[in-house]
């Protein structure tokens, strides 16, 4: 089994203007994915992350600019075991919400020198 | 019986094997194809059957298949030009012995670009034979989900040129394991409780079941782990009635009337442990966790200290926040508290667990004095209704 980085990618206007409720039942949403890929023995780890962002460069740490100004940005991770990339990008399709289009998820896979 | 309901007993009893037949003809690639001519078989078994009942149903629809896919032969093309099907190998027969098309089926499907996921959803439509919102009901995902997952899955077998082995020996020994995994995962599904009792989910843990047991006798097939999971099985299955009460509310291993497990189960579950030799699949370590309880004549006289070894064990080989989370729950009642919260704590350190209402109901039973706080959470965050009216009545009320 290969590792694989899942990155969730999404509008940030869309995340920002969902109301609590609808909040709520995208976390239970990602929850039942992770929940799937736990009981199937493909999760690893993962968590969605938090607004604000740096960006450290040779002469100075930016904390604005173009890539703040990002419509879409990675909003959570999630690394995964999976027998191929295919299957690693089976297992993002099966987010309910890559599946509505809410969110799309980058599937890398992590270099393994072993 | 209505014909409607001879007509979905017949079709859960024959759909996967009439498939599977066709697709043996059409080759793998063409099974939306064969899906078609059977449903369209069944189509006209509804359309008929009011009227006027065969007296051999079975025969009567395997001579309509077989009609519609000559005609479709004519007409598309579609199957290869020297193909006929010969009327000899293609009928019912009462007694044929079709587990073993079920699992060249269910080989097909462990080809590494499916997820384990996939591999479900297409075990329980083609081997099972379950109804696309059967399936639905099942896996609790919206009935187009479903559709999707299977084209997508047909499209992957045509890109992949997936076909079925001539034999099931041939499977390798990583198919073999995928395939135990698929047959642990289908028992799984239809093994949870938080759709409350339901017909649909004992039909799926007989039908897991039957496949173990049908790998188990495969000389091809068979492996120690195949024993071990159809014992893991059977424990499961021996305490399926005891797990609702008579309103079919859901009922606590530690509440449950243990004189209602089924004695011959069990019985027949130690035979298979007996089989599977002292192994350390995680097959083997969870049947023994579940003999653990099943052997024990009281909850309080259950040898907690031994099933905390065998989660450490389990944890070892295949590690998860569940396993862990169980581990934590057998050290609590081992007495070891301290060591119990000290382990949820650490899970709790992940967002996927803050978020999963177990991990709050093994708060409220290990931190007892936030018990009510937990059990609050754990009721908010449930997404099953049968759960959250257990929660309620039993720690909120």
């Amino acid at each position: 089994m290969k590792r694989f980085l899942l990155l969730i990618r999404e509008d940030l206007r869309r995340v920002e203007n969902l109301t609590e409720a609808q909040l709520h039942e995208e976390i239970a949403i990602m929850t039942r994915w992770v929940e799937e890929m736990t009981k199937t023995g493909n999760f690893v780890q993962g968590d969605p992350l938090e607004n604000g962002m740096r960006m450290a460069t040779s002469s100075k740490i930016l904390s604005d600019g173009p890539f703040i100004e990002a419509k879409e940005a990675v909003t959570g991770f999630t690394i995964v075991k999976a027998a191929n990339i295919d299957q690693a990008a089976e297992l993002a399709m099966g987010c309910p919400l890559v599946q509505n289009g809410q969110i799309k998820i980058e599937v890398r896979p992590i270099l393994d020198f072993a | 019986m209505t014909s409607t309901t001879a007509i979905n007993t017949i079709y859960k009893k024959n759909f996967s094997k009439m498939v599977i037949a066709l697709a043996k003809y059409t080759g793998l690639r063409d099974l939306a194809t064969a899906e078609d001519i059977v449903q369209e078989a069944f189509a006209e078994a509804a359309r008929k059957w009011d009227i006027q009942r065969p007296d051999n149903p079975e025969a009567w629809l395997y001579r309509v298949c077989r009609n519609i896919a000559l005609n479709k032969l004519r007409d598309t093309k579609k199957f290869e030009p020297e193909t006929s099907i010969d009327e000899g190998s293609f009928t019912y027969q009462v007694n044929t012995k079709t587990e073993d098309d079920q699992l060249l089926m269910l080989l097909a499907c462990t080809h590494p670009n499916f997820s384990p996921k996939n591999q479900v959803v297409f075990a329980l439509r083609y081997v099972a034979g379950f109804r696309i919102e059967q399936i639905a009901n099942i896996l609790g995902s919206p009935g187009d989900t479903i559709t999707k997952t299977l084209f997508r899955m047909r499209e992957t077998i045509v890109k992949e040129n997936i076909n079925f082995e001539t034999e099931v020996a041939n499977a390798s020994q990583a198919q073999k394991e995928v395939l135990l995994k698929i047959v642990y995962l289908m028992f799984s599904e239809g093994a949870k409780t938080s759709g409350g009792r339901s017909i649909l989910n004992l039909e799926l843990c007989e039908d897991a079941l039957g496949l173990g047991l049908a790998m188990a006798e495969s000389p091809g097939l068979t492996s120690p782990q195949a024993h071990a999971l159809i014992a893991l099985m059977l424990f499961n299955l021996s305490r399926f009635e005891a797990r609702f009460d008579e309103h079919g509310d859901l009922v606590e291993l530690e509440n449950q009337d243990r004189s209602k497990w089924n004695k011959d189960m069990i019985r027949v579950a130690v035979h298979h442990i007996t089989r599977a030799g002292d192994g350390v699949s995680s097959y083997h370590l969870e049947a023994a966790i579940a003999w653990l309880h099943v052997s024990a004549p009281t909850f309080a006289a259950t040898d907690w200290n031994k099933i905390v070894i065998v989660y450490h064990k389990l944890i070892t080989i295949n590690d998860s926040p569940f396993a862990r989370m169980n581990q934590a729950i057998a050290l609590f009642y081992s007495g070891n508290v301290i060591g119990a919260l000290h382990q949820l704590k650490k899970l709790g350190e992940s967002a996927f667990m803050q978020q999963h209402y177990l991990f709050h109901m093994a708060l409220g039973k290990v931190d007892s004095a936030n018990s009510k706080k937990h059990f609050a959470k754990a009721f908010e965050l449930s997404p099953h209704e049968v759960e959250k009216r257990y929660i309620r009545r039993t720690y909120l009320e």
